[in-house]
């Protein structure tokens, strides 16, 4: 039997070492998602955040830092709800049910997270851009849970019937009667 | 006596080995607290402060499409440390910051800016010349972003630019990727949906990308 001599295995041991598959630059979307989803209320917020770092028992002096944001709220309908049998139309009369409101999107933006005071004992560190990032996190949950609170829904249903009513008359209905689903009360134009 | 003495250092050190595997094992089911945990930082938590409304906005966005998205993006500059500056050529030195970032682009039309002029009825057939799509949102929250590595000092200002560079380039990154186009075409698949539910039976929506839908 021919034996291949050892040299030529050093070769492509040699020659697979040099193939260095190099790391390439990642540049697909990861998830693109249908929406049917319109947006009809923004409010604009701002909270500031308090934090006092004196919990750790071995650690010597304390460390607070105060920060202030801008949170940008966005509310809405979602129109895929809408079906054939929650619209009755009779001439340039039109009646629609429409779901009820929800919060489409909670957004607090890097340039409006601003440091505003920070006090740290002497031996202590300064709270690190990743710590800031970790209670920015915290505001982020809180303003997300607490969104609903603030009356946007109310007022994202409010504004959905002025969108939709503009829509219906611009389509050459005269009068327009939207309700929504279950918890919101008629509203009439 | 000698036993005596040897004794004792074997009895403390019996003690002590007893102590430390019975403590291992009590925290090893939670009886009691793990050495490490002893010495671990207490995690710092806000305070619940309220949130104050400054602005409140009746907008009319229809959002057809969202991706999520994520990169890695990073910043150096030159720094002279102070081995450097005793040295009689300063070696070469470099602060770096790498920053990953994972957010959601969302588009859609805005439906104030369809005129009147932009839409036609006649009996069961309807016409709508659609906006064209924008960009409504681009959200890389607090949350979304992870600080991989900070050697060196970072004023809040670097940081800042560096997320803002992040956003703009994913932004740009999903339009070159023609999200617009897919936000307008979707958003004629919602709009006829609606109007089919309506009672519409012959829907044309032309799109501001001079594409015809029917």
């Amino acid at each position: 039997m021919h034996k291949i001599p050892v040299w030529r295995y050093l070769f492509f041991i040699v020659l697979a070492a040099c193939n260095k598959s190099m790391p390439h630059k990642a540049d697909t979307v990861l998830v693109i998602q249908e929406m049917n989803d319109l947006a009809t209320a923004e409010y604009v917020v701002n909270k500031i955040v308090k934090a006092n770092d004196n919990s750790t028992w071995y650690k010597l002096g304390d460390r607070k830092i105060l920060i202030s944001c801008r949170g940008i709220i966005k509310a809405g309908i979602d129109l895929s709800i809408i079906k054939e049998e929650d619209v009755t139309t009779d001439g340039k009369n039109i009646s629609m049910v429409l779901p009820p409101a929800k919060i489409l999107s909670v957004h607090l933006p890097a340039e409006d997270i601003k440091v505003e005071s920070e006090t740290v004992d002497f031996f202590r560190d300064r709270f690190s851009h990743q710590e800031q990032n970790i209670l920015m996190t915290q505001a982020e949950e809180q303003i997300k849970y607490t969104a609903d609170s603030l009356g946007i829904l109310q007022s994202a249903e409010n504004n959905a019937v002025t969108a939709v009513s503009a829509l219906l008359k611009q389509l050459g209905y005269e009068r327009i009667n939207i309700k929504f689903q279950s918890v919101s009360p008629s509203i009439k134009q | 006596m000698i036993k005596k003495l040897f004794s004792w250092p074997l009895k403390i050190i019996t003690t002590v080995v007893i102590v430390i595997i019975g403590w291992y094992l009590l925290s090893k089911f939670n009886l009691l607290p793990s050495f490490s945990g002893l010495f671990k930082s207490a995690d710092v938590t806000i305070e619940n402060t309220p949130l104050l409304i400054k602005e409140m906005n009746s907008i009319s966005e229809l959002m057809t499409i969202s991706a999520y998205d994520e990169l890695v993006i990073d910043t150096t500059k030159p720094t002279m440390s102070i081995p450097n500056i005793l040295l009689p050529i300063p070696a070469p030195s470099i602060n770096k910051l790498v920053l990953i970032a994972r957010g959601q682009i969302v588009a859609g039309i805005n439906l104030k800016e369809i005129q009147p002029e932009n839409i036609m009825t006649k009996e069961d057939t309807v016409l709508i010349e659609l906006p064209p799509a924008k960009i409504t949102d681009v959200i890389i929250n607090p949350s979304g972003f992870e600080i991989f590595m900070e050697k060196g000092n970072w004023s809040a200002n670097e940081v800042i630019e560096l997320k803002k560079r992040a956003k703009h380039l994913m932004m740009e990154r999903n339009i070159q990727q023609g999200l617009l186009k897919k936000a307008s075409e979707r958003a004629a698949v919602v709009l006829t949906g609606f109007l089919k539910n309506i009672g519409y039976k012959n829907i044309i929506i032309t799109l501001s990308l001079n594409s015809t839908m029917k």
